[in-house]
């Protein structure tokens, strides 16, 4: 009786808060579905109405399609964020194995200024950034809204504090029989790391996902518009475009989601072969 | 050898393809300027401007008009961070008339006056118009369009709580301009009128405690484009004539009272919502749940498409005071860094001056015209004399009228920045001479690097 | 030649990211050093004056700026700690085994998706004085109706609880990847010892996960010292100046008002504080692992 009680609760404990997490994404989706005028319609005073739409048209989302190019700007944000993805692995694993393994004069020091670096918020650096890009001839490319997020920080610091725990032996190990530090790298750390690499590239992918000020100034053309620069378009100055603006806002959500969803298994690794504290 | 000799079907196509390629070459290598305008995104805008910009492309084929477009809030981010950077690939930007100034003065644009003389100024708009268009002498940006303020009705309300409405411009009703231009005159309701209806039309439908219908709404809650009638009614502007001081403006005895009767209809007859921003608020009127709304011009048509019964009197004053509407829209200039100035003001001429620019541009657009010549026309014209057209009457009687600009002054984002913030405190409930008195003191605090 | 060899292998190693973050970051910071020394010119447009310390003195006479202090102040010191704690209970009850933990973790993911402006605005609707939900539920237990995010006491906690909807579900999983490193058998050996469940966690798991948890601590602690975009869409820094953080002054006075140079110096001061809160974190750390 006990158990049952107490797996109840548990149960009703994940409910609440998973109900919680899901609340806002829930009425984003259902107002997305629903006629413009209706949205606010049920909200004041609130009722069950709000959340379950009773009239449902997908008109919003045809709109977003058809109307408004919002498809350009999903692979947009696709293209850039995986580019972005796949490039910033490579350069920030390196960098944070350097760091975590490698001995050098500077290291302390150059760490920490490259920590500093994620510290200086965008808006501040947004001008003489735009200058820079421009003089490369970058501007209102692919190339303006990748590159600049592929160096990042935080994901040196990640890979740097993730890598710092693997054991010293290992490595000590494989320089005895002979193997340069890149075959360290690649042979050793690299299949260790697959939890720490999907977080990384979660922050990567992310980070490009929700950029919205550097899209803003650094391209102009309709063909290279991102998400989250075309979901800021509803909001038009006499009106917002509410239900196209969920629909949109709805798509932009499920899609980070569908991508990390099947990737969760890689974070489960349940009993790891050997453990890392032997 | 034997896949040059295409069959003659084929050949034939491929000799016209290149004799049109030919021709093509020739025709754009005639060296065509392009020149690129920093404009809005939202709504039917790019819509009409692309009609505009073919009838001047018709007539002058060496020049190109590309656009780049943003919606309306990155629009403003967007000019400071290109004319900071000199970008020299922006030839126009459209200018929201109030900042002329604070763009004038931090050299984002350079003078028209050697393609505009001040003959022509004066002859193609309204007196109000060119002259916010214009800083320290020299003339900056033209106007686009201009804009007006109206007070709608709700009638299917005011008939259900039995209340009279004021005299307004009612569906099925035909009229004229001096029609409207009496109403206007005396039939004009005062603001100690408008809250007595409001009260009576605030109410609790579902008796639940909380508010189903309300009274009354600004369009622009808090912004000082819609709420500078107030204490000018009074008469009382908001900054010293030269734009450079706010204290003794602001916080004068008319600004307080304008602004404890603000508060009033938050606080204390609570016939309006709190917490409604700006953007939410039309959705309101157009959904029925409130009974009077003052707002832009722009609202008819998107009331109508709501389906409201609605109908459209002149903008309350106060009583004692004079009447004085919103007004000014957008203005073009040239950017400062412009190459091609000279191509540049061609077009900006023919969109806002000339005849055929300016009338193409009014009829996509719909918005309040600021040119004398389409004044007159609009109300000489047929279709102008019914519902809800006739608004434009009303629109054209404001604009000669009542219409007062928003204050010339080169710290006009902060002066509206603060006056916002302490209008929003203010409807919070902070009292009013108090917040008055500490945005004044922020405002000069801005103003003094200008001195 | 050992260490000279290892040392140039670093240095190669670390030569893509430091070029990238040389051209992107280094100098545009610099730049924007050098800006908050000077000031705009009113004849050229972009142009430059020297004007040495006087944007930082300007700052420092006004009280706007010193409110703005203490409000970033106060909301980073509820926040952080806030935050961690909470992903690290999410974390642990992700972690957990038993039938449907992989449907809630699914609902414990979905904050992520969504991203802040939207979530904002949602939120928003939610706290609504006149008719939003979380009043509706607070009449059921006969509260009143509480003002929220227009009320200068109210509004920056809601915007505490706003962030940390999102933050503690994102941060929830670089603790719940930190937690899969911990053995299941130094656990269990645990429980045989018959430590309670409050125990194991202190004193064998948390010790285990010291350095994911740095990493979430530093990093939300940088991301909420410059966190912007709530006060940007739900409060514009009111009421009263209530949640006017640095970070919206720093914007405000560089975007709306045009004063670049003085924004820039905003920026360097709130630069100033979160490295003194970050080093203190590391150096916290530090002597706890010794």
């Amino acid at each position: 009786m006990k158990t049952f009680f107490s797996a109840a609760l548990i149960h009703v404990l994940y409910l609440t808060v998973g109900f919680l997490f899901l609340l806002p994404l829930w009425w984003a989706l259902a107002s997305s579905v629903r006629p413009l005028n209706d949205i606010f319609k049920y909200v004041s005073p609130f009722s069950l109405a709000a959340l379950i739409p009773d009239k449902i048209t997908f008109e919003a989302y045809r709109s977003i399609f058809f109307d408004r190019g919002f498809g350009i700007a999903v692979f947009n944000s696709l293209f850039v964020a995986l580019a972005t993805v796949l490039a910033g692995l490579g350069v920030n694993s390196l960098a944070g194995f350097a760091f975590a393994v490698l001995r050098f004069p500077g290291r302390n020091a150059l760490f920490g200024i490259t920590v500093l670096t994620f510290l200086v918020p965008f808006e501040a650096i947004s001008i003489p950034l735009y200058t820079v890009v421009r003089s490369l001839g970058w501007l209102d490319t692919y190339l303006a809204l990748i590159v600049p997020g592929v160096a990042n920080g935080i994901v040196i610091f990640l890979f740097r504090q993730f890598f710092s725990q693997v054991p010293r032996e290992l490595v000590d190990a494989a320089r005895i029989d002979g193997a340069s530090w890149l075959t360290i790298f690649v042979r050793i750390y690299l299949p260790l790391s697959k939890p720490v690499i999907i977080s990384a590239a979660l922050l990567i992918f992310l980070f490009q996902w929700e950029a919205f000020l550097w899209p803003l100034i650094s391209t102009r053309s309709e063909g290279l518009k991102v998400i989250q620069v075309a979901l800021a378009g509803f909001e038009e100055r006499y009106r917002t475009l509410w239900n196209e603006l969920f629909a949109a806002a709805t798509v932009a959500a499920l899609i980070p989601l569908l991508i990390l969803l099947p990737l969760q298994r890689f974070y489960v690794q349940g009993v790891t072969a050997g453990g890392f504290k032997s | 050898m034997k896949a040059l000799f295409l069959p003659p079907r084929a050949s034939a196509i491929v000799v016209i393809l290149c004799l049109w390629s030919l021709f093509l070459f020739t025709v754009s290598s005639h060296a065509a300027t392009t020149i690129r305008w920093l404009t809005l995104s939202d709504g039917a805008w790019p819509d009409s401007v692309k009609k505009v910009i073919a009838a001047f492309e018709a007539q002058n084929p060496d020049i190109k008009v590309e656009l780049d477009t943003y919606p309306f809030r990155d629009l403003f981010e967007t000019i400071e961070v290109r004319m900071k950077a000199q970008d020299a690939d922006v030839d126009l930007i459209s200018v929201d008339v109030p900042l002329v100034a604070s763009y004038s003065v931090r050299g984002y644009l350079a003078p028209m006056d050697e393609y505009f003389s001040k003959d022509d100024i004066e002859k193609t708009w309204v007196k109000p118009s060119w002259q916010a268009g214009t800083y320290k002498g020299s003339f900056m940006a033209a106007p686009q369009n201009s804009s007006s303020q109206f007070f709608y009705i709700n009638r299917k309300l005011f008939q259900q709580y039995n209340v009279t409405p004021p005299k307004a411009l009612e569906p099925g009703k035909e009229t004229s301009y001096d029609e409207i231009a009496s109403i206007a005159k005396n039939d004009r309701w005062t603001w100690d009128q408008v809250v007595d209806a409001a009260k009576k039309l605030t109410k609790d439908t579902k008796g639940d405690g909380k508010i189903d219908v309300w009274g009354f709404e600004f369009d622009q809650v808090s912004r000082l484009y819609q709420l500078q009638c107030l204490g000018e009614s009074l008469g009382g502007p908001l900054v010293s004539p030269d734009g450079l001081k706010a204290e003794g403006y602001l916080n004068s005895n008319e600004w307080i009272k304008a602004a404890q009767w603000y508060s009033d209809l938050f606080n204390k007859w609570k016939v309006s919502p709190k917490n409604v921003s700006p953007a939410e608020s039309p959705n309101l009127f157009a959904s029925g749940k409130v009974a009077m709304f003052v707002g832009g011009e722009w609202n008819v048509p998107r009331f109508q498409e709501a389906g409201v019964d609605f109908a459209i009197a002149p903008f309350p004053y106060f009583s004692g005071g004079k009447p004085v509407t919103g007004t000014g829209s957008w203005h073009v200039g040239i950017a400062k860094a412009s190459s091609h100035k000279a191509e540049a003001a061609k077009f900006a001429k023919f969109l806002t001056e000339e005849e055929q620019g300016s009338k193409i541009w009014f009829e996509s657009q719909g918005q309040l015209p600021a040119t004398q010549v389409l004044l007159t026309a609009i109300e000489n014209a047929e279709k102008y004399r019914s519902f809800p057209n006739d608004a434009y009457l009303l629109g054209v009687y404001e604009a000669r009228n009542t219409a007062v600009f928003r204050p010339v002054t080169p710290g006009y984002l902060q002066l509206e920045d603060i006056f916002f913030s302490t209008f929003e405190d203010i409807r919070n409930g902070v009292d009013p001479k108090v917040a008055l008195d500490g945005a004044a003191g922020r405002v000069d605090r801005f103003l003094a690097q200008f001195k | 030649m050992k260490s000279r060899s290892e040392a140039l292998v670093a240095y190669l190693m670390l030569v893509p990211a430091f070029l990238a973050l040389a051209i992107f970051r280094f100098y545009p910071i610099a730049v924007t050093c050098w800006g908050s020394l000077c000031t705009e010119s009113f004849v050229v447009a972009g142009k430059q004056i020297f004007v040495g310390l006087a944007n930082y003195l300007d700052l420092f006479q006004d009280p706007i700026f010193w409110k703005s202090v203490w409000v970033t102040i106060k909301l980073n010191v509820v926040i952080n700690p806030l935050q961690v704690c909470l992903a690290l209970l999410l974390a642990v009850m992700a972690n957990q085994r038993f039938r449907g933990i992989g449907f809630y973790r699914l609902l414990f993911f979905v904050p992520i998706g969504v991203s802040l402006p939207i979530a904002c605005i949602v939120w928003r609707i939610m706290l609504d004085p006149n008719s939003g939900l979380i009043d509706s539920i607070l009449a059921v237990a006969k509260i009143p109706a509480q003002p929220f995010l227009i009320n200068q006491d109210q509004a920056l906690w809601c915007i505490v609880a706003i962030a940390t909807w999102k933050g503690a579900s994102f941060w929830m999983i670089f603790l719940w990847a930190g937690l899969q490193d911990v053995p299941r058998e130094v656990q269990e050996a645990a429980k045989i010892d018959g430590a309670s469940q409050v125990q194991r966690f202190l004193r064998i798991t948390l010790p285990l996960i010291k350095r994911p948890l740095l990493f979430v601590l530093v990093t939300d602690t940088a991301v909420n010292f410059l966190l912007f975009v709530p006060m940007f869409l739900l409060t514009r820094g009111g009421p009263s100046y209530s949640t006017n953080v640095l970070m919206y002054e720093a914007y405000k006075t560089g975007f709306v008002y045009g004063q670049m140079g003085k924004a820039l110096a905003i920026v360097m001061v709130l630069l100033a504080l979160v490295m003194v809160a970050v080093v203190a974190q590391f150096r916290l750390f530090q002597r706890e692992q010794s």
